[in-house]
């Protein structure tokens, strides 16, 4: 028995971390989902959003000692504003423009941080963050336990915004936009509006992060995690509030968690040719999805079905 | 009700619409012109969704010009566009109910009323009006509009594409939705025949420009050809 254990658990800290990133790409695929999927703005700074979240947080905790809730309000408050100024701009732009200028909004964010050194530290690093509270042994788990249920929370408002009088209305501004202009609510305050919620939520993402690096470095905040976290969207369903679940758990989970912990591969194996070949399989799978599947495993949105709602007005 | 007075519009450099003056009370109005005429470049505009180079626009005695087309909507104005005027992703059903301002219960009633106008749309409330024949997305996307409470309904080529006996039908169905909801309607078509047969007064539009603005029975066949440089 005890050997399982230690087979299942046999390194509690690195199933714990790989647990956390797992939490992160779902939260914040679920609420990419609701930028993309639902409104169809293709966010593709997610990195910055999250990122100044998570320095907003280490910033007031490590200079100015702010509390954690003082911290973290302030931390959805930095994504909130970098959405709603990224949502004016991006408005009356097109498809690429609309990339194009998150992962200008993301790329700012990373040189500003990167390139600061009295408050960001720099490429030194900035730390360091501890959680909270400390309850000795537990504490990693209890916040992983606090992760699960902000995702969770996360996943509940994906769900009835889906059902929502508002989710109508970024649904139909997400499909035909051009129609939507005729309608009675202004196209630009509902994109400036999901973009300042939705990146609130990846601003406390973020801040929710700080405790679990405990140093923080512009590293962090690369294109990698944004990359991560659209291949894991995409590949689950960007139109379904569980997509980025099941994409981030084939991918971050099955890879840079069972893969690792549980499969003996050859440490030379593991640091060289594993997150290449990693690699090369999420692209291969983007591609087959795309060809196959453009809406993802979960495929299109579920919209009251047959069954519901007949006499539902 | 409506007034369009020295309207010039068009895309970029181009003007399509070349000082337009009209007038539309409660009254079916057909717009006809050949193909590139200028009839959805003028829809279009009276719907703000292209800025005027000049003129003025006015209903119900409010300047609409250069106001945004949310705005518009809002002032009782429904744009039914001639392509793409429903919302694919969403079910019949939350076609009509989306972006209403309607209270919860007039919605009700409001839809009641537009699956007795369009009985063909009561079985497909829970389709995804993407998967629609045209037919059924026409009869959506008129239907969509008048959800919004509209005074004026701007119809950019209702039944183009339609069988002829569905035309028929969608023509009764404007006819009905002008004298029992009491909305005004401006209606572009190409088929001049049908569409003077339900409109009270038609303008001709010939490269941007009115050819004749007269009643519809008066219209001639000569006046037409005239329009439509044939
Ligand atoms: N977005 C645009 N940019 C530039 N020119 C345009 C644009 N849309 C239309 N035009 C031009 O404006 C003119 C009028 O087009 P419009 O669509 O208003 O005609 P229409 O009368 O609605 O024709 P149809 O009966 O074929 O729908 C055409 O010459 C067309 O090429
Ligand atoms: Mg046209």
């Amino acid at each position: 028995m005890s050997a399982v254990w230690d087979y299942l658990f046999g390194s509690p800290a690195f199933l714990i971390f790989g647990t956390y990133t797992l939490m992160m790409i779902v939260g914040l695929g679920i609420l990419l989902h609701l930028q993309l999927g639902v409104t169809g703005i293709g966010n593709f700074g997610v990195a910055g959003f999250w990122g100044a979240g998570l320095y907003t947080f280490g910033i007031l905790q490590v200079h100015y000692d702010v509390g954690f809730w003082l911290a973290l309000l302030a931390a959805t408050a930095a994504g909130g504003v970098l959405g709603a100024i990224a949502g004016w701009v991006i408005a009356d732009l097109d498809d690429d423009g609309v990339l194009a200028a998150t992962l200008a909004v993301a790329t700012i964010v990373f040189l500003a941080i990167e390139s600061e050194k009295d408050f960001t530290g720099g490429r030194v690093g900035l730390g360091t963050i501890d959680f909270p509270f400390d309850i000795g042994e537990r504490t990693d788990l209890a916040w992983l336990a606090i992760l699960f249920g902000v995702t969770g929370l996360l996943l509940w408002y994906a769900r009835r915004v889906h059902r929502s009088p508002y989710g109508r209305l970024l649904i139909a501004t997400g499909t035909n936009e051009p129609l939507a202009r005729s309608l009675r609510k202004p196209v630009k305050r509902t994109k400036v509006g999901i973009m300042a919620l939705t990146s609130a939520g990846m601003g406390a993402l973020g801040g929710l992060y700080g405790p679990i690096v405990h140093f923080l470095f512009p590293t962090q905040l690369t294109v990698a995690i944004t990359v991560s976290v659209i291949t894991a969207l995409v590949l689950g369903g960007q139109q379904r509030p569980w997509g980025a679940f099941i994409g981030a758990v084939l991918t971050v989970g099955l890879f840079d968690i069972a893969i690792k912990l549980y499969v003996p591969l050859p440490r030379e194996v593991l640091e060289h040719a594993f997150p290449v070949t990693k690699q090369i399989i999420f692209g291969a799978l983007l591609i087959f999805v795309l060809l196959f599947r453009p809406l993802g495993i979960l495929g299109r949105m579920r919209r009251e079905r047959h069954v519901k709602g007949l006499s539902r007005v | 009700m409506f007034e369009a007075s020295g309207v010039w519009t068009g895309y970029d450099d181009i003007d399509v619409i070349k000082g337009l003056d009209f007038t539309v009370g409660e009254e079916v109005f057909a717009i006809l012109g050949a193909n590139g005429a200028g009839k959805t470049t003028l829809l279009s505009a009276i719907a703000g969704l292209l800025p005027l180079t000049s003129g003025h626009i006015r209903f119900n005695g409010e300047t609409i010009s250069g106001i945004p087309p949310w705005r518009i909507a809002a002032l009782g104005i429904g744009f039914v566009p001639q392509e793409r005027g429903v919302f694919p992703d969403l079910t019949v059903l939350d076609n009509l109910r989306v972006g209403g301002l309607v209270a919860k219960q007039a919605r009700g009633e409001r839809i009641d009323e537009i699956m007795e106008l369009f009985p063909a749309l009561a079985g497909l409330r829970n389709q995804r009006a993407g998967t629609l024949s045209g037919g059924e997305t026409k009869m959506v996307a008129a239907g969509r509009a008048l959800m919004q409470d509209a005074r004026l309904l701007l119809m950019d080529e209702p039944t183009a594409g339609l069988s002829p006996l569905y035309v028929e039908n969608f023509f009764d169905r404007i006819r009905q939705i002008h004298e029992t909801k009491q909305v005004a309607i401006i209606i572009t078509e190409q088929n001049a025949t049908k569409a003077l047969e339900v409109a009270d007064r038609a303008m001709v539009l010939s490269l941007g420009e009115a050819m004749t603005i007269v009643d519809a029975h008066d219209l001639t066949t000569d006046q037409l050809r005239k329009g439509y440089k044939i």
